[in-house]
């Protein structure tokens, strides 16, 4: 056990109390929470550091594994090769394969697979808010659409059937393609712009300079009911 | 915390290692994934901005001017962002203007001068082009007159109007009547509606209480208007009524959408006048004391009720009524129309009845209506309007004389006609500068027949467009950043250019300057450099190009002196006075009142709708290419890639399309392919596409034909025309 892994996550976050909000690494079977033993592996497996550890005020869910794409979303255990596609780093997500107990199942790296994952081994799924998106309120940007790996399956260029006359990108989640990697989250560029905040979320400062005014213009419209970034993933129901 | 593994698509840190590697190899592109560009370089932390020095300047692809900072290192432009402490653009930047360094480095610019022989290229130096240029123009002059040379301005006017004032100049020293360009379809129309109804007045954004977007679609085409002005208008709870046959990103917040049929927006603004008057929701001194002509519009105006706009427009009477009472109990309002409006044959005869509306419920010049900027102290004039009298009429003179007498510019529409027929004159040479009319004039195929037919074809751009395809000199054009570029309106500033020019390229005045010389224009052409001829042109308000210089935020352009109010609400029409009835129109031939006219090409022609039975609008606008230009940008080909028809989903069903299939779409003239997409908010019967595809382009549609052309403006009828569509 790597004892400045545990304590340098072991930072409080209040609003993941609940069982319901917390995002598992994917392949979280239903019974996650009496399978899980808190060793882990899955940490140490996970090729980018996405997979952090729930801290002592997380009750039950004490140093179980969670992802906080905000900070650093799944990739899928993906990379992108010489040839700029995108390609697997191995047969089966890494956290998975490392489980010993089964609390994560291994799930195949296929893109056909993955975009047709069984409800319950999603991670979440992904929610736009168009009041606060910038592609739908000013027409640009458009960043979660070119970053998502199952790009025109979850996440689309225009909704498939509504009136809208739209030019470049309108961004729709298919919810039933959707894993929740939460990629899409760690691109958006409606969020807070301050120094604490940018340490925290690693957007580039090019983002700030680049969507700011446009930003703060949204941010200035929605006010208190602006629960930030634009697109979030968030757990339904029946995700466990 | 555990050794990583592997270094894949994104660090901890938050830039995207690919991204960084490219950034590296490819320094001073500064987009790479996608459209948006997840720019991994300009931060503070990053290597390759160590170094740089930051420029403050402003964009310069459209009128807008947003502020922009550059960083430059060795003379090249390694990243650009929108500057946040512009006063006028406040950090707002649109893709395109983020596209500039993508444009300037662009592997396609053309950047030394060519010849064309046969049909390759061959380099030249811009000594042997001025040299060709000016030997054939003096032997033109001296065979055909010098009316046999069209001068076409393109972009520059928009971009830099300082610059198109000095290509007028050399075309006036040269002689030739003949100066067109893009104020053949846009602009000019307006202008003249205005001038012959309200007077050149523009939105009060920032006091009004409701706006009408007629035709006008800022939310794709102004971007900074709609950021800087409309969304806080509305945000501030400004009315917005918007008129348009199609849901765009700005209808979505309207409170009133109304969908006319293409072309019938003229019945639709008679009818609101007809409600305005009926109920007495106008003022009457208006009408009475500073009006010409209205008891005449009140008569004309009695038969457009609302139930016969109903079955011309399409729309439901009551919507038409319910539009005119927010409009006329919302008040001050002000009404913007855009492009669309300008293009069908009745298009400034609608454009007055749609501002006199504005009048009829006092909102012209005053707060929070229609405004005006006070009438500026007069600047030098640099086009030597008065050099001496043409010894030739413009070849289209005799059939718009307003035009020719209003502006001094003839129709662009008509130079094919001109070139092919003989009539009224040979017309032998022609110059393009920034301009692309081979895919933005219409009737592609006949624009081409007539480039063919012409003695000597110049164009000066920065890339080898279709139009440039056809020139016979190609001179190389420089970027905005390569360039200083001065902007008169309410302030005048310089927004200094960043790096040296590119290549061999040259920048606008450098051509005037070097092919006066050539011509033997030195002295009209006296200046050595841009700022001695910024000099000159400034002189009678003292200031000159290095106050300027020194002043990055501008000089207040100062007014007429006189009693402000007065300035302010000057009507600016010929007569003082709001014209509903118009006598330079009458006297020109046309009917003095703004009455409706069917469209050209449209579903009143019957024994054409049956063979071409849907009505299409083109030049829908988006807002990653401005007409035919950054097509070749990956950035900002990855969000918009290709053409495609906008239909109707019932429509394209029962022709067998579905959404993404391979249509062909004719018209008289010709046919083009597309892929179809399928939009709700078209009413059946309407198909919409944008312009400016060299593959797809619509204008292979168009007509040209001198019957088809708005009388009075000679624009072309792009918003409105018969077309059929086929699955491929």
């Amino acid at each position: 056990m790597k004892n400045t892994g545990m304590l340098a996550t072991t930072v409080s976050f209040p609003i993941l109390r609940s069982k319901e909000d917390v995002l598992r690494p994917p392949g979280a079977a239903s019974d996650f929470l009496s399978k899980c033993i808190r060793c882990g592996k899955c940490v140490e497996a996970c090729p980018y550091d996405s997979i952090r550890l729930l801290g002592a005020d997380s009750g039950l869910n004490i140093y179980t594994p969670y992802i906080d794409p905000v900070k650093t979303p799944c990739y899928l255990c993906r990379t992108t090769g010489t040839d700029g596609k995108s390609k697997p780093l191995g047969k089966y997500l890494r956290c998975g394969k490392a489980c010993p107990t089964g609390a994560l199942k291994p799930i195949l790296n296929d893109i056909e697979v993955l975009s047709k994952l069984p409800k319950e081994m999603k991670i979440g799924t992904a929610n736009l808010n168009r009041k606060l998106c910038v592609a739908w309120q000013f027409s640009f940007c458009g960043e979660c659409y070119f970053n998502c790996p199952l790009k025109d399956r979850a996440l689309l260029s225009r909704p498939p059937d509504e009136e809208v006359s739209r030019s470049g990108i309108s961004p729709y989640v298919n919810q039933k393609a959707c894993i929740g990697c939460g990629r899409c989250v760690f691109v958006c560029p409606v969020r807070k712009f301050n120094a604490k905040f940018i340490n925290e979320t690693n957007v580039p400062d090019y983002f700030q300079l680049r969507y700011g005014a446009l930003v703060e213009r949204i941010i200035a419209q929605n006010r208190d009911n602006a629960q930030l970034p634009a697109i979030r993933v968030l757990k339904n129901k029946s995700d466990r | 915390m555990k050794k990583r593994i592997f270094i894949g698509e994104e660090t901890a840190k938050g830039y995207t290692r690919r991204e960084f590697l490219k950034y590296l190899e490819l320094a001073g592109i500064s987009v790479t994934i996608g459209g948006a560009g997840f720019f991994a370089g300009c931060s503070n932390k990053v290597d390759s901005l160590a170094g740089a020095k930051e420029f403050i300047t402003r964009c310069g692809l459209c009128g807008s001017d947003c502020g922009m900072k550059t960083y430059i290192k060795n003379d090249r432009i390694v990243a650009v962002v929108p500057n946040k402490d512009d006063p006028n653009s406040k950090g707002f930047m649109c893709d395109m203007g983020l596209a500039n360094v993508e444009q300037t480095y662009s592997p396609d610019r053309i950047l030394n001068p060519g010849k064309r022989v046969g049909d390759k290229w061959v380099d030249i130096s811009w000594d042997e082009a001025l040299n060709i240029i000016s030997e054939k123009l003096s032997k033109l002059k001296i065979d055909y007159g010098p009316q046999s040379t069209v001068c076409h301005y393109g972009v520059t006017e928009v971009r830099a109007p300082f610059y198109r004032q000095l290509f007028r100049r050399f075309s006036n020293v040269y002689g030739t009547p003949n100066f067109t360009g893009c104020g053949s379809q846009c602009a000019v129309s307006t202008m003249m509606a205005k001038k012959y109804s309200i007077g050149s007045v523009h939105p009060d954004y920032e006091n009004t209480k409701c706006m009408v977007q007629w035709g006008s679609n800022p939310s794709s085409s102004s971007l900074l208007e709609w950021f800087s002005k409309v969304l806080p208008a509305r945000e501030r709870g400004a009315k917005l009524i918007c008129i348009d046959p199609r849901a765009n990103p700005m209808t979505q917040m309207a409170d009133i959408h109304l969908k006319p049929r293409p072309g019938t927006d003229g019945v639709l603004a008679l009818a609101m006048t007809n409600i305005i008057l009926g109920n007495n929701l106008y003022h009457t001194d208006i009408a009475e004391k500073y009006g010409v002509g209205f008891s005449e519009y009140e008569e004309l105006v009695k038969k457009y009720k609302p139930e016969l706009a109903e079955t011309i427009t399409g729309i439901p009477a009551k919507d038409i009524i319910n539009a005119t009472m927010m409009y006329a109990e919302n008040s001050p309002a002000c009404i913007e129309t855009g492009n669309a409006l300008e293009l069908h044959i009745n298009g400034v005869q609608t454009i007055r009845s749609v501002m006199l509306i504005q009048a009829l419920c006092g909102n012209v010049n005053v707060k929070g209506g229609m405004i005006s900027s006070g009438e500026k102290v007069r600047l030098t004039d640099m086009e030597l309007d008065d050099y001496k009298p043409f010894t030739s009429k413009g070849y289209s003179a005799d059939r718009y004389p307003v035009l020719w007498q209003s502006r001094k510019m003839v129709t662009a529409n008509l130079l094919p006609d001109t070139v092919l027929t003989g009539k009224p004159y040979p017309v032998k040479a022609l110059m393009v500068i920034g301009g692309n009319p081979i895919v933005t004039g219409p009737n592609s195929s006949h624009q081409r027949k007539a480039y063919k037919k012409m003695d000597l074809v110049v164009v000066y751009d920065l890339f080898m467009t279709e139009t440039a395809k056809m020139a016979d000199i190609f001179l190389p054009a420089t970027s905005c950043l390569e360039r200083d570029n001065i902007k008169i309106r309410d302030r005048i500033y310089i927004s200094p250019k960043v790096i040296p020019e590119q290549g061999n390229a040259w920048p606008e005045w450098k051509l005037w300057f070097e092919l006066a010389k050539k011509m033997g224009y030195e002295k009209e052409f006296p200046w050595a450099t841009l700022d001695e001829a910024i000099d000159e042109h400034l002189s009678p308000i003292n200031i000159t190009a290095a106050d300027l210089r020194e002043n990055f935020n501008g000089i207040d352009h100062p007014l007429k002196s006189g009693n402000m109010k007065e300035l302010e609400e000057k009507i600016k029409t010929p007569s003082g006075k709001i014209e509903f009835h118009s006598q330079t129109l009458a006297d020109a031939g046309y009917n003095p009142l703004p009455d409706y006219v069917e469209p050209y090409e449209g579903p009143a022609d019957k024994k054409l709708l049956a063979k071409y039975p849907l009505l299409m609008t083109s030049g829908i606008r988006i807002p990653y290419y401005i007409h035919s230009q950054f097509r070749n940008l990956a950035s900002l080909k990855a969000k918009s890639p290709g053409p495609v028809i906008e239909m109707n989903p019932a429509d394209a069903s029962s022709l067998g399309i579905s959404e993404g299939n391979n249509v062909s779409i004719s018209s008289l003239r010709g046919s083009i392919q597309a892929k179809a997409q399928l939009n709700k908010s078209l009413k059946s019967g309407i198909v919409a596409m944008s312009h400016g595809w060299s593959k797809s382009n619509v204008n292979e549609l168009t007509d040209d034909s001198a019957q088809s052309l708005d009388p009075i403006s000679s624009f072309p009828g792009y918003r409105g025309f018969l077309c059929k569509v086929e699955k491929v």
